[in-house]
C-alpha cells in the first residue's frame, strides 16, 4: 500500500495566499474529495503535487521517502487528469490507446472496457465530454502511477457517464490513491472516503453536505 | 525507452513545423541553410508552435513520464543526428558541382 503525505504546503499568488502550511495524506485504496470555491486553490494544489506549478514551500513524502514535485513526472508516481482534454484530438480512439499504453494486455483492458467498442473508430475530438472523460480515466487507471489527481472529472458530463465514472473510480481505488476535486458534490460524496474543504488558507475536514453548508461552501438555508 | 510511439508522435508534430520553415529557407537560399535551420532555429520554432497549438497535449506526455525539457532534448538530439550527415552530403554535392 502506497502512502502520499504532504506535511506542509504553502502557495501565494502575489498578495493572495491560497494555503499556508496545510497538510493532507492519502493511501492507495482511498479517494479524497477536495472542495472549495472558485479561486480557493483546488486546481493549484493538484498542479503543485504533479510538479507543474511551483509551491512556495512543500514538504512531502511517498512511502516515507521525501519527494520533490519536480521529479514526480519523471518517476511516474502521480498521474494527473486536467480539466481540459489532454489527448490528441485528431487521433482515433483505437490509435490513442496503444500510444498511451504500450503493453498489449493493458491495451486489451481498455479496448474491452464497457462502451469503448462503440467509440473506438471515432476521433477524440468528436467524443462527447462524458465519453472523453471516461476514456481519459481508463487510460490513466492503467498507467503505473499509484496516485491519481482528478480535476473536475464530473464537470459537464451526461448523467449516464456520471454513473459509469463513479463505478469505475470505486473499482480502481482498490489499487490507486485518488485525490478528486469537483463542484458536483452530490457525485463526489458517495464515492469518497474522506473530504476536505479549502478555506481560510487551510484544508478543513468535512463529513458531508451539512459541513459544506456550515463552512460556507453551500447556502446554509438548504439545511434548516 | 518509454512509449516510443508517443515520442515519435511528438517528434513528428514538432518537426512538421520546423520542416516547413526549413523548406521555405531552402527555396530562398540553399539546402545547406535549410538543413542548418532544421537542426537549430527550426527546432525552437517547432517547439514554440507545439506550445501554441497543442499545449494541452503536454499532459499526455507528462503522464507518460516525459517532462517538457526531456522532450525538447529528444527533438534536438534526433534533428542533430539527422542533420549532420544531410549537411555533410549537401556540402560535398555542392563542392563537386
Amino acid at each position: 500500500m502506497a502512502h502520499l503525505k504532504i506535511q506542509a504546503v504553502s502557495k501565494t499568488f502575489g498578495a493572495k495566499r491560497l494555503f499556508m502550511d496545510a497538510s493532507l495524506e492519502i493511501k492507495t485504496g482511498e479517494i479524497l474529495g477536495v472542495f472549495g470555491r472558485n479561486g480557493s486553490g483546488k486546481s493549484s494544489l493538484l498542479k503543485i503535487l504533479f510538479g507543474t506549478l511551483q509551491a512556495d514551500r512543500i514538504v512531502g513524502t511517498i512511502d516515507g521517502k521525501t519527494f520533490a514535485p519536480k521529479h514526480v513526472i519523471g518517476q511516474q508516481q502521480i498521474g494527473y487528469l486536467p480539466q481540459f482534454s489532454f489527448l490528441p484530438q485528431y487521433k482515433k480512439v483505437r490509435q490513442v490507446i496503444p500510444l498511451f499504453l504500450e503493453a498489449g494486455e493493458l491495451q486489451d483492458k481498455v479496448f474491452y472496457a464497457p462502451r469503448i467498442a462503440k467509440i473506438e473508430n471515432q476521433r477524440v475530438g468528436q467524443l462527447s465530454i462524458g465519453e472523453r472523460r471516461y476514456l481519459e480515466l481508463l487510460l490513466l487507471a492503467h498507467a503505473p502511477h499509484p496516485f491519481l489527481l482528478l480535476d473536475e472529472p464530473f464537470s459537464m458530463i451526461e448523467p449516464l457517464y456520471k454513473d459509469i465514472i463513479q463505478a469505475f473510480l470505486t473499482d480502481i481505488k482498490l489499487r490507486k490513491g485518488i485525490i478528486l476535486t469537483d463542484h458536483y458534490f452530490r457525485d463526489v460524496l458517495p464515492i469518497t472516503n474522506r473530504n476536505i474543504l479549502l478555506k481560510d488558507e487551510s484544508f478543513l475536514p468535512i463529513l458531508g453536505e451539512k459541513d459544506l453548508a456550515r463552512l460556507g461552501y453551500l447556502p446554509e438555508k438548504r439545511f434548516r | 525507452m518509454k512509449n516510443i510511439g508517443a515520442l515519435l508522435k511528438y517528434y513528428t508534430d514538432v518537426s512538421f513545423y520546423s520542416l516547413g520553415i526549413s523548406v521555405i529557407v531552402s527555396i530562398y537560399t540553399s539546402i545547406l541553410w535549410g538543413g542548418f535551420i532544421f537542426c537549430t532555429l527550426g527546432v525552437g520554432i517547432g517547439l514554440l508552435c507545439f506550445q501554441y497549438f497543442k499545449k494541452n497535449e503536454y499532459y499526455f506526455y507528462y503522464n507518460l513520464g516525459w517532462t517538457k525539457w526531456r522532450l525538447a532534448l529528444l527533438v534536438v538530439g534526433i534533428n542533430t543526428v539527422i542533420s549532420i550527415p544531410v549537411l555533410f552530403i549537401s556540402a560535398l554535392f555542392l563542392w563537386l558541382i
